[in-house]
């Protein structure tokens, strides 16, 4: 019956809605940030995806070299790859800027799209390509002009019908000069009450079509983080946590396995709840395709927020979000001998709760690194930015980076109502196992063993990380960075107020 | 006010002696909505980006607004600067004085100008709509079903009113006009009525439920003896024009993702062969059912013109879509199965017929079609009786 269903839905909105279940990494932070290289260019890419799909995104391209740039953009969705892709559209060059320039692109399919970035100029050729997930992330609500706007075009079509029906009944049916009889007239009447009746009728009707549209879009098309359920277990003082995926939009719709990103099918994030005072990154292995088990770390006891983040085949990336209460603690022996054993590369972090220390503020030092935020004079929601992390010895030398999980560093990004969540990495928003998965499959090897170099043969010697950002909304924030030196995986915490935009 | 003449002689000596040059603008004119329609669905299926200025959203724009224009007008002029005389051949609404048509042809503009912020917010909150049905679009098409109805009650009038020597071509516009109706009713079901949907019961029972009450309408208010049968090689016309033109031209798609890379315009698929019911409906009505008949002989006249319509387009659809999926039929005359947009996936079901039961239409399923003929008959034979009544 599906496949019947399939078939005849050729023009219906069920092909358009593509394949996979759409998915959206981070959580009301929908623009992605990318910064990379497209040949000899390194570029800073900004994609604002639209809200509804089929949309436009607007795409703004920074080329950090010299111009003159031709700098062109096309959307590649996963299936259909880059000859499934039309001709790349020119970005034209911002008004007033040397080097910005901008194009907008229709994403006509939820699911996980490449943008391919092109940009030329006398220095050379290249390409980048930056992984975005289009899907529905808003439902809109009429204004009340429009409301006003519609209802009184409404009201005139149902006078004028109701005119037009008397009329049809009556006067159009006599001769030129003729006068209407009686039982014409009351014909008349009768018509234009019958007009009335058939037009609320489809007026009815029509609302009624208008919700069971608005219904379908609620139910299968707006985006809703799938709902999980953690649940921790205790046996002879071990802690597990195990994360079920118990939506049952995940049975129905999730038709793409996942894939390790950093080597991991699953990153989760435990943030403690109000104070944002203690986090721990986890990487829980995968039992089946909806359960997943970890080692709990000597978390003191709270409510704690869960994000999961989690890559499919696809290419797209999603954040899975929950929340568990964690009893009274364990000691961190029982961590690094409980029967599931933690990963390697799993780290906890406790520091002051949000709102009690200045900001930017270092996190509590507990460690012999301390990760320093390059301060920023002022920071307004929606503007570009570069997040720049330095990690410094006891004596405040700034400490040689090792890759944590193939990378300089992780910052993730928490606002202080948990209504904004970001996993970002030097390369930006994007997940790396999306990044790598698109650049296979589109990019040319040399260039693919660019980004592999991007990636790993990253020059740590600096001891300075920078993330792409901007912050989505006004408030306060929750920032945390990672990376690893000398064996040692350091964490700081920090928080900043944002300001809303003039 | 007083009446200036009454039915009989006097109407007679006064019977307009030709077609008002108003009504073939508007006939014209009204031609640009399943042009237009015909070709921005070529376009979404081929090229897929669009603006408000394509030349079919201009089309389809002109074909609203020429003869909405022209009624405007007519209305005004007849309102402000007409004689008594003119008044007293129009009907009054609202202290306006215009033909009923023409009435008509402005609450289809009206409907057409509100669907357009409707389907602009409807594109915000839920996305750019690419399917035909929709409730704006429905907006939008009971707009343009307005507008043509309204330019084909002018004609009718006309038809209806003019001197008998001059009432053959007043006819041949009646059925030009009444085919450009059933070409838009034959585009509203374009995803109904796919060839591969043939086989269907789903498929007989909408157009049984349809089509009947054009071809019994046309064919009974027609001046003509042939009414219903032009209307359907003109309904034939327009989509075989378009089956063999657009693909003439290049085109590309410039939205992703490209499942088949089309290189021509998308074509629509081969109409449906109507011309047959609509020449047994000619027959039929012309023996019984012309000129003021009671309603009991509406009704019965209906059955054998429903049993008829199903009875016709079985057997021919049934054959010609099995014709039109395969091999055979892929060719620039047929152009059996190219209609497929850019956005489908190439698979056998191109060739298969889609059915939703496993099995195709059930002699229930032909019942039901049949009784629903019968029905939509009987309603277009009551609408053609009002029509050969409609004098303003």
């Amino acid at each position: 019956m599906n496949k019947v269903r399939d078939r005849v839905a050729l023009w219906s909105t069920i092909l358009l809605l593509g394949l996979a279940w759409p998915a959206l990494a981070h959580v009301g932070s929908p623009n992605v940030f990318f910064e990379g290289e497209a040949g000899p260019h390194p570029i800073r890419v900004v994609i604002r995806p639209p809200p509804v799909v089929p949309g436009l995104a607007q795409i703004s391209v920074r080329v950090k070299n010299t111009g003159p740039h031709q700098v062109q953009v096309l959307p590649v969705k996963w299936d259909a790859g880059r000859k499934g892709a039309p001709p790349p559209d020119s970005a034209t060059l911002v008004r007033g800027e040397t080097n910005l320039y901008s194009a907008e692109l229709w994403f006509m399919t939820t699911g996980a799209y490449g943008v391919l970035v092109r940009v030329e100029s006398s220095a050379g050729k290249g390409e980048a390509i930056v992984p975005i997930t289009a899907l529905a992330t808003r439902r809109l609500v009429m204004t009340p002009l429009m409301t006003g706007v519609l209802s009184g075009l409404g009201l005139l079509l149902v006078a004028l019908l109701a005119s037009i029906a008397r009329a049809a009944l009556s006067e159009s049916l006599l001769e030129p000069g003729s006068l209407p009889t009686r039982r014409r007239l009351r014909g008349g009447r009768l018509a234009a009450l019958a007009a009335m009746i058939f037009i609320t009728g489809a007026l009815y009707g029509g609302y009624r079509w208008w919700g069971a549209v608005d219904r379908h879009f609620v139910s299968n098309r707006l985006y809703r983080s799938p709902q999980t359920t953690l649940t921790l277990s205790e046996r002879d003082g071990h802690r597990a946590l195990r994360l079920a995926i118990d939506d049952p939009r995940w049975e129905r719709h999730q038709r793409s396995p996942l894939i390790p990103d950093h080597g991991k099918l699953m990153h989760l994030f435990l943030v403690r709840q109000p104070g944002l005072d203690v986090f721990a990154h986890l990487h829980p292995s995968g039992r089946d395709d909806r359960l997943f088990d970890t080692a709990l770390p000597p978390l003191p006891e709270g409510e704690y927020l869960t994000f999961a983040d989690i890559t499919h085949e696809t290419g797209a990336s999603q954040t899975l979000t929950g929340r568990v209460r964690i009893g009274p603690g364990a000691s961190p022996a029982s961590w690094h001998h409980s029967e599931i054993s933690p990963d390697p590369t799993d780290a906890w972090h406790a520091s002051h709760p949000v709102g009690t220390g200045a900001a930017p503020s270092p996190s509590v030092p507990s460690q012999p690194y301390q990760v320093r935020w390059e301060a920023l004079s002022s920071v307004v929601a929606g503007v570009d930015l570069s997040l720049s992390f330095q990690v410094v010895d006891a004596n405040g030398q700034p400490a040689p980076l090792e890759l944590y999980m193939g990378m300089p560093g992780h910052a993730v990004i928490l606002h202080e109502d948990s209504s904004v969540f970001t996993h970002l990495h030097p390369q930006g928003t994007a997940s790396m196992a999306s990044l790598m998965t698109f650049a296979k499959r589109e990019l040319d090897i040399n260039a693919v063993r660019r980004l592999d170099d991007l990636i790993c043969g990253v020059d740590t010697q600096e001891s300075r990380v920078h993330f792409p950002y901007a912050f989505p909304k006004p408030g306060r924030y929750r920032v945390w960075f990672q990376a690893k030196a000398r064996g040692q995986i350091v964490t700081g915490a920090f928080e900043v107020t944002v300001a809303a935009p003039s | 006010m007083p009446p200036l003449e009454t039915a009989g002689s006097r109407i007679r000596d006064t019977a307009p002696t030709a077609i008002p040059w108003f009504i073939y603008l508007a006939a014209i004119g009204v031609t640009g909505i399943p042009v237009g329609v015909l070709w921005d669905i070529s376009w979404h299926s081929t090229i897929g980006r669009d603006t408000f200025w394509t030349p079919a959203h201009l089309c389809i724009h002109a074909g609203g607004l020429i003869p909405g224009l022209t009624c405007i007008a007519l209305i005004l002029r007849l309102t402000f600067w007409g004689t008594d005389r003119e008044k007293a051949g129009a009907v009054r609404i609202w202290g306006f004085h215009g033909p009923l048509g023409a009435w008509v042809v402005v609450w289809g503009n009206l409907a057409m100008l509100t669907s357009a912020p409707f389907d602009d917010w409807w594109h915000d909150a839920y996305g750019l709509d690419v399917e035909i049905i929709s409730p704006p679009h429905s907006v939008l098409a009971l707009g343009m079903f307005g507008v043509a109805l309204g330019v084909l009650l002018l004609v009718l009038a006309c038809q209806n009113n003019i001197e008998e020597s001059k009432q053959a071509r007043a006819s041949l516009l009646f059925n030009d006009v009444a085919g450009v109706l059933i070409t838009m009713l034959a585009i509203m079901m374009t995803e109904e009525t796919f060839p591969n949907q043939q086989h269907s019961g789903l498929f007989y029972g909408i157009i049984a439920s349809t089509f009947p009450v054009y071809l019994a309408l046309i064919s009974r208010a027609s001046k003509g003896n042939w009414g219903a049968t032009r209307s359907a090689a003109i309904y034939m016309g327009i989509m075989a024009g378009a089956l063999w033109i657009l693909p003439l031209f290049r085109g590309q798609p410039m939205l992703a993702p490209i499942y088949s890379p089309v290189t021509h315009m998308v074509p629509p698929a081969f109409p449906l062969l109507l011309i047959l019911p609509a020449a047994l409906f000619d027959l039929l009505i012309q023996r019984f059912g012309k000129g003021r008949i009671p309603w009991w002989r509406v009704l019965l006249l209906a059955i054998p013109l429903g049993a008829l319509f199903v009875g016709t387009m079985l057997p021919a659809q049934w054959h010609f879509s099995k014709f039109l999926i395969s091999d055979s039929a892929q060719n620039r005359f047929f152009a059996g199965r190219a209609f497929y947009p850019y956005f489908s996936r190439p698979g056998p079901y191109q060739k298969e017929f889609w059915l939703r039961n496993r099995s195709a239409a059930q002699p229930k399923d032909i019942a039901l079609a049949a009784g629903l003929g019968i029905a939509a008959s009987a309603v277009g034979l009551g609408i053609g009786g009002w029509m050969t009544r409609v004098r303003r």
